[in-house]
């Protein structure tokens, strides 16, 4: 217990102390996971707003098969991806294997059905309320869309930070992409991963207390945005 | 304008609209009439094409330009202003174009003051007001209203039934004559605005008769 406590104050005196060690792996971490929400979100998001807003024959088995890929393994993700950027994968000429960008890559992959999934459902319950009002103005499938995104904008903002929670918590699609170098590919939950291992708790648990401060701050960043823009307010 | 042949409309593998033949001219202003489930929002929404699975032909004349009330706001979560910006820019307006009109649109339901609030935060006559504004301001050949005045007090629904009366009978040369299809459980408000009503029961016309104008 004594030794806990002990690892506790020395990772509380590390983050406090900004150790250039400890700073590095954060600031890797939210550049990568930054990078890929962003991606991922763009991607997902138009994905499953025009999802949502379109009704076709072969719908519900896309929703079943979107589903499936949410609930895939996050290590079946990094093989995927390992076996793509690999030098014999069909994107090995890019290079990108044990790089920030191959863990951006991956993290992309994980994320986007996880948004398009959650906009998905967000935009067809819009529609159903407001669709009509929207295809009776004139508006085509995009503009639908795009206005139902604009409409449920603080809805989005929750999957925007429910997919940045994906992404940096994820361990197992970096550390088989990106390698864990130290220096280099190491990030937040592969260095905890790794000095747990090793057995020095401080470290690991001083990136631990960053990545809830972090989370928090973020959340509390979104839900003041949310609510100081005019027109702008979230909806309770 | 507008002419029905043989529509059906089966939802749950029930008819909720059996229309054997319906004619609309130009000009005409049309109440619906009937008990709640009898079919009036079904008959707009067929109007307006809004009904892909229904059986039978709904022919309206090329070009005509359709805007629709409906029962339950169907605003966006942005404000007042731009709903109606939103709505004039597609109808063909341009974004500087729109504002003017909005202005005009806002201060004749005397919403002027709400420009920049929440449409969604509006109260419930505030925000018919605003979907009557945001239907006219796309100056339609056809309006379709699903029980427009039902959640406005005495005073406001005055107003839009003076709105609507000038709606129709404003001097449109070289154009088509507007024309008003709307819901109502009220027979007084129908008899102020309508020249022709329609009374539904289970999804069929058991009435179709002019009204005659009160000298």
């Amino acid at each position: 217990m004594s030794d806990i406590s002990q690892s506790i104050a020395i990772a509380t005196q590390l983050v406090l102390d900004l150790d250039p060690g400890l700073v590095a792996i954060v600031a890797r971490s939210f550049t990568v996971s930054v990078s890929a929400t962003a991606f991922a979100c763009l991607i997902g998001c138009t994905l499953g707003a025009m999802l949502g807003a379109r009704d076709f024959s072969g719908k519900r088995i896309t929703i079943l098969l979107l589903n499936t890929y949410v609930a895939i393994p996050a290590v079946v993700v990094g093989l995927i991806t390992y076996l793509l950027l690999s030098r014999s994968g069909p994107l090995g000429s890019l290079g990108w294997l044990f790089s920030l960008q191959a863990m951006i890559f991956a993290q992309t992959l994980l994320v986007i059905p996880l948004a398009a999934t959650m906009t998905r459902q967000l935009i067809e319950d819009a529609d159903r309320r407001i669709g009509e009002g929207l295809r009776s103005m004139g508006a085509g499938l995009l503009a639908r869309a795009l206005l139902l995104l604009v409409h449920e904008r603080a809805a989005l903002l929750t999957i925007l930070i429910t997919c940045f929670g994906r992404a940096i918590a994820e361990v197992g699609t970096v550390m088989m992409v990106g390698g864990n170098i130290d220096g280099f590919t190491r990030v937040m939950t592969t260095a905890i991963a790794l000095e747990t291992s090793k057995g020095d708790l401080p470290l690991a648990i001083g990136l631990g207390i960053v990545l809830l401060m972090a989370v928090l701050l973020l959340n509390l960043l979104l839900f003041a945005v949310a609510h100081r823009s005019p027109g702008q307010e979230a909806r309770s | 304008m507008i002419r029905i042949n043989s529509l059906r409309v089966i939802r749950m593998q029930e008819p909720i609209l059996q229309i054997d033949s319906l004619h609309i001219g130009a000009g005409e202003v049309v109440g619906l009439m009937g008990p709640n489930g009898s079919g009036k929002t079904t008959l707009l929404r067929a109007l307006h094409g809004l009904i892909p699975e229904s059986r039978g032909q709904v022919q309206t004349e090329l070009d005509l330009r359709i805007a629709m009330v409906f029962q339950r706001s169907q605003l966006l979560h942005l404000s007042a202003g731009l709903n109606l910006r939103l709505a004039a820019w597609f109808a063909g307006r341009t974004w500087q174009e729109a504002r003017p009109l909005v202005d005009k649109s806002l201060q004749n339901m005397g919403l002027l003051d709400l420009r920049e609030r929440l449409a969604t935060r509006l109260s419930g006559g505030q925000q018919q007001r605003l979907s009557l504004a945001k239907a006219l301001i796309r100056q339609p050949d056809l309006l379709l209203l699903d029980e427009p005045l039902s959640a406005l007090d005495a005073e406001s629904s005055t107003q839009c039934i003076q709105t609507l009366s000038g709606f129709v009978n404003e001097n449109r040369p070289l154009t088509r004559p507007r024309t008003i299809v709307f819901s109502s459980h009220s027979e007084a408000q129908t008899l102020a605005l309508a020249s022709r009503i329609i009374r539904l029961e289970k999804g069929r016309i058991i009435e179709d008769k002019p009204v005659r104008a009160s000298s």
